[in-house]
Formats: structure tokens, sequence, C-alpha cells
């Protein structure tokens, strides 16, 4: 059989196991909008672990972080730095939001912020820039997806049809079971990707060195410039590394796909267990991207397109029934952060916008329903989004890596008690001045002084924040005592 | 004879944008919160520049046949972790 046939064959039997999935979870949701979008708030360890780490990595983190290592060598291992740190955050912050959630019943981001800092203007500005910075990442996914197809089938399936194929099949399990639907096709995913990476990176390594430590031997004698900062290209300078570190974290965190998550914990245990142990895999998981892009370097050095090299050694070395396997677990990369970001969108325009403003007392079941016709939406703009150009969209996409980053001064005002109390005033200009600073350092003079442009956008979000803070009025006493008393009963109880 | 107790707001030490404080949540209130607190952020250092463009920035010598560089972040980063474990057996 032709290798293209068993790569492309476990491509759709992979598919076919979400969709399988997707019907199962279908059978055991209720018509509610909690267990809708929310999983009911019951998801344990297991399930919750796994949807996390998939749902973090996309297709970048298994086929462009060893296109990273191919290029610019061994600075991408900074990539440790903002794993575990999205596990410190996910153990000190994380748990307070969901308490927060827990208590008072938020589901969104917006929610939460809204609430404490008593203002529609908030909630409507959480929404866009949660909308806005999270449904490019349909169109980057959905162009991953395309072309992983593509390049499984050899060509013979189109990028759009690939595209329109895998994000269908998205859709499709997402409408009939909501979160649980997602959350059980992660499991599936987050297993298939971490296998798939270790599985193809070792058997590369052997093939072509004789070993993982031939591997680095043989780079360390031939590109030792591969091996040390900031590397052939200069890249990852001192500021580039600080930056990628805080934008990476918690500009990831902070995005509303990360933050509900937080919300559909059982328990606070549970969460604190999942911040302690989940850069165990994401931060493992740049060891086998690193063998492959540093041992291709050797190996097929001078790619047009670095991001490639992990598929063309596959190709190149592997078996065929390997090569799809593996290209099933990139497919399973990319659609884990697909139906993640699909499902954020959903919830936050069914909740912040329709259930808010267009129909405040309709059934469960009707919101249900709208939020399946939402992913409908969603789905016809992800595609045309990815099958078209559009000069802006090269603004957008080089802004929303850090634009929900805009959203920290306001999430920590409300989950740390202690020192100045924030306003909305403040929260709001901090956003719209660290949008533009955001603007301006990254697209129109990029990273000042070696520095990454989300860290100077924060500065000054933090920095306006602050000022403006500290000359309007704070939230009401009773608001303040109620959000920031809960917090202080669930960190420290009676202590 | 009965006092009478000022609004919170109208009270002197209390600023106009202020309400009445909690204690912070940005400083520890334990021993064990204090020690998971330093050992972290003190090793999160070493995973930063400027070490990493300096002490850490050089092949050799290799750990285990691992190059320097690589090897001990990895090591760094397993502690890191480490610390985040023993904040959640020690309940911090």
């Amino acid at each position: 059989m032709e290798a293209w046939v068993i790569a492309t064959s476990l491509i759709f039997l992979y598919l076919l196991g979400t969709v399988v999935l997707g019907v199962l979870a279908n059978r055991r949701m209720q018509v509610d909008l909690e267990d809708f979008l929310l999983y009911g708030r019951k998801a344990g360890f297991v399930v919750l672990y796994l949807t996390v780490v998939a749902s973090f990595h996309s297709a970048f983190a298994f086929l462009g972080s060893g296109g990273f290592f191919y290029t610019h060598g061994v600075g991408f291992w900074a990539a440790g730095t903002w794993t575990v740190l999205v596990g410190a955050i996910t153990y000190v912050l994380g748990t307070r939001i969901w308490a927060l959630g827990k208590a008072f019943g938020y589901i969104t981001p917006a929610d939460l912020l809204a609430d404490f800092y008593e203002s529609e203007a908030v909630r409507a500005t959480v929404a866009i820039v949660s909308v806005l910075f999270t449904i490019l990442y349909i169109q980057v996914q959905a162009q991953g997806l395309g072309y992983i197809i593509n390049v499984a089938s050899g060509g013979r399936i189109s990028i759009p049809v690939g595209t329109a194929v895998l994000l269908v099949v998205a859709a499709a399990y997402l409408m009939a079971g909501g979160l649980r639907a997602v959350y059980w096709t992660d499991v599936l995913q987050g297993v298939w990707m971490y296998l798939a990476v270790w599985i193809g990176a070792l058997v590369l390594a052997y093939e072509l060195f004789g070993g993982p430590l031939e591997l680095w031997r043989a780079v360390a004698a031939e590109r030792p410039d591969l091996l040390t900062v900031p590397g052939p290209n200069g890249f990852f300078t001192p500021g580039m590394w600080i930056g990628m570190t805080i934008t990476l974290s918690f500009g990831i965190v902070f995005q509303p796909h990360m933050l509900i998550r937080y919300y559909t914990a059982v328990d606070g245990r549970t969460l604190k267990l999942l911040g302690a142990t989940t850069p165990i895999y994401l931060m493992t998981l740049y060891i086998p991207t690193a063998l492959v892009g540093l041992g291709g370097a050797l190996a097929m050095p001078g790619l047009e397109v670095p991001d490639t090299i992990f598929p063309e050694l596959l190709f190149a070395y592997a078996p065929a029934w390997l090569t799809g396997l593996i290209l099933a677990g990139a497919t399973a990369a990319a659609m884990s952060t697909l139906d993640s970001i699909l499902h954020a969108n959903m919830t936050v325009l069914t909740r912040d916008v329709y259930q808010r403003y267009v129909a405040p007392d309709r059934s469960q079941a009707h919101y249900v329903s709208v939020g399946r016709a939402i992913v409908v939406g969603l789905l016809v703009v992800g595609y045309l989004l990815s099958v078209r150009s559009y000069d802006f969209l090269v603004v957008v996409v080089t802004l929303s890596g850090a634009g929900a980053l805009q959203l920290m001064p306001g999430i920590l005002g409300v989950c740390f008690p202690g020192g100045r109390t924030l306003t909305r005033a403040g929260v709001l200009a901090g956003i719209a001045t660290g949008l533009a600073a955001l603007y301006v350092t990254l697209v129109v003079a990029p990273h000042p002084l070696g520095m990454h442009g989300g860290v100077w956008s924060l500065m000054v979000n933090w920095a306006v924040a602050l000022g403006v803070s500290a000359v309007t009025a704070p939230p009401s006493r009773e608001t303040v005592e109620r959000v920031h008393g809960e917090v202080e009963r669930f960190v420290y109880g009676g202590r | 004879m009965a006092t009478t107790l000022l609004p919170v707001d109208a009270r002197p030490h209390v600023r106009p944008a202020m309400h009445p404080r909690r204690r912070s949540h940005w400083i520890p209130r334990t021993r064990d919160g204090w020690t998971a607190t330093i050992a972290f952020v003190a090793l999160f250092l070493l995973a930063l520049p400027p070490v990493t463009h300096t002490v850490l920035n050089r092949v050799e010598p290799s750990v285990l046949g691992v190059p320097f560089f690589f090897a001990v972040l990895l090591l760094v980063y397993t502690a890191l972790i480490g610390v985040l474990v023993w904040a959640l057996r020690r309940g911090v």
C-alpha cells in the first residue's frame, strides 16, 4: 500500500474516533447551559489535565517549534520557562478564578471582570478582546489542518478541501456534545500528540544518528552555533527570551478558552494538582521537537519552509504507518486548539452578547440551540478567513498572541486583594492604551530595544491602569467586600 | 458614653480611591508559603537572562551526553516543577 494512503487513512480513522466521542458525549449531555458550556463544573483531574495541555499546544507546538529549533537553535528551549510559569499561574491564579466562578456563577471571563468592576463597558470590552484576538487562531489552526492533510495525501487533497473537512468534523462534535465532547476528544488528542511527537523524534534520532545522544554529539561537532543563544540569526536576545516567557504564559492563560477551563474544575484541589503537574507534559514536549529541529538542521539543511522539517524528515526516513500516526498527532494538536477556541467564542457570544443584550429571559434549551447556531457561523467565518488572504489579518494575527495579555491588570485586580483597588475607568484605559502600544511595538516599530512588544504594551497598560485608578471611583465597597472576601475565604479560610 | 462610628468612607485614614484593606494576597502568610515563593523565584531567575546568556551559554561540558545549556535548563525546569509539587503536598 502506498504511503499516502496509509497516512491519510490514519488521519481519517482518528477523525472518526473524535466523531464517535462527540456522539457519546451528546448522550450524556443535559439541556443546560452550564453543562453545555462548562461541563457542568464537574471536570476531574485526568480530563482537565489532558484538555488543558492539548489546548495549550497547537499545531505550532507540533510543527512550528521544530522549525524554530531548526532555524534559531536551542534558544527555543526557553519554552521551558513559559510552560513552567503556566503551571504556577494555574496554581496561584487559576484556583482563585475557579473559586469565584463557583461562588458567583461566572461562565465567561467577562462575567468575572464586569461583576467586580460593575461595568457593562468592561464586559463588552473584554468580550470583544476575547473574541477578536482568538478568532484569528481559528484561521491559523484551520490553515494548519489543511496543510497537514495536504501533506499526508501527497497533494491529492487540496488545502481548502482538507480545511473544510476538518473544520466540519470539529464543529460537528462540538455542536453534538458541547464542552463535554471537546474535553473527551481532547483526552484522545492529548495522548495521541504526545506519543506521536516522542515516538517520531526517537525513531528519527535512531534512524539518522544512532540515538539521541549521538544526535547531540553530531550537532555539537558540526553546528555548535545552534547550541547557544542568541542563536545563528541572533533571534533569542535577552529581551526576546523574557518577552516570549511573559506573552506565551500569561498571554495564553488569559485567552478565553484557557480561563473558561478553570471554571470547569470539580474542585480547587484538582486545579492545584493541575498547576503542579501540567508543566511536566508541556515542557517535556519540547525535548523531542528539539531533537527534530536540531537533528533536521544537520540531516536536511536549507529547507525553504523550516516548519515543514518534521513531516519532511518523516517522509524521507520513517515508515509510512509511522508518518501517518504522527501526522494524525499533528492533526490532533491543531484540532484540540481549534475546538477549544470555537467553544470559547461560542460561549462568549452566547453568554456575553446574546443572553445579556439580545434575549435575556429565554429557556436553557434556547440558549443551547443559539450556541450551536453560533458554531455554524464561526465555522463559516473560520473557513473564509483560512482560504482567503486579507491584509488587515496579517496585522491582527501579529497582535493576537499578546492581545489577551491586556486583561492581566484587570484580572489580577479581581483575584489578588491588597494594595490599591483598580477602577473600571483604569482597567478600560489600560486595555485601550495597552492595545495601542501593542500595535506600535509589534507592527510599527517591532520590539524596541530588543524587548518583545508584548512586554512594552503590558508596562504601558499597568502604568495607565494604576494612574487612572488613582483618580477615579473604585467599585462599591459591597462588591469589593463580596468578591475579595470570597477570595480570602477560599485561599486562607479562617486563618 | 456611647461612641458613634463614622461611615467607613468618612474615616480619615481611608483615602477616596481605596477601601479598608484586607491583608495583602501578594505576600505569603506562612512559612511554607515563603519557602515555596522564594525557591520558585530563585530558581526561575536561573532560567532567565542574564544567567541564560552568560553562565549557562556554553556547549561544554556536556551533562550525560547532553549539551550544557540544554541539560542545565532541563534540571532547573525540573526543580521548578518540584517546588510546585512540594507546595501542593504542604498545602500552600
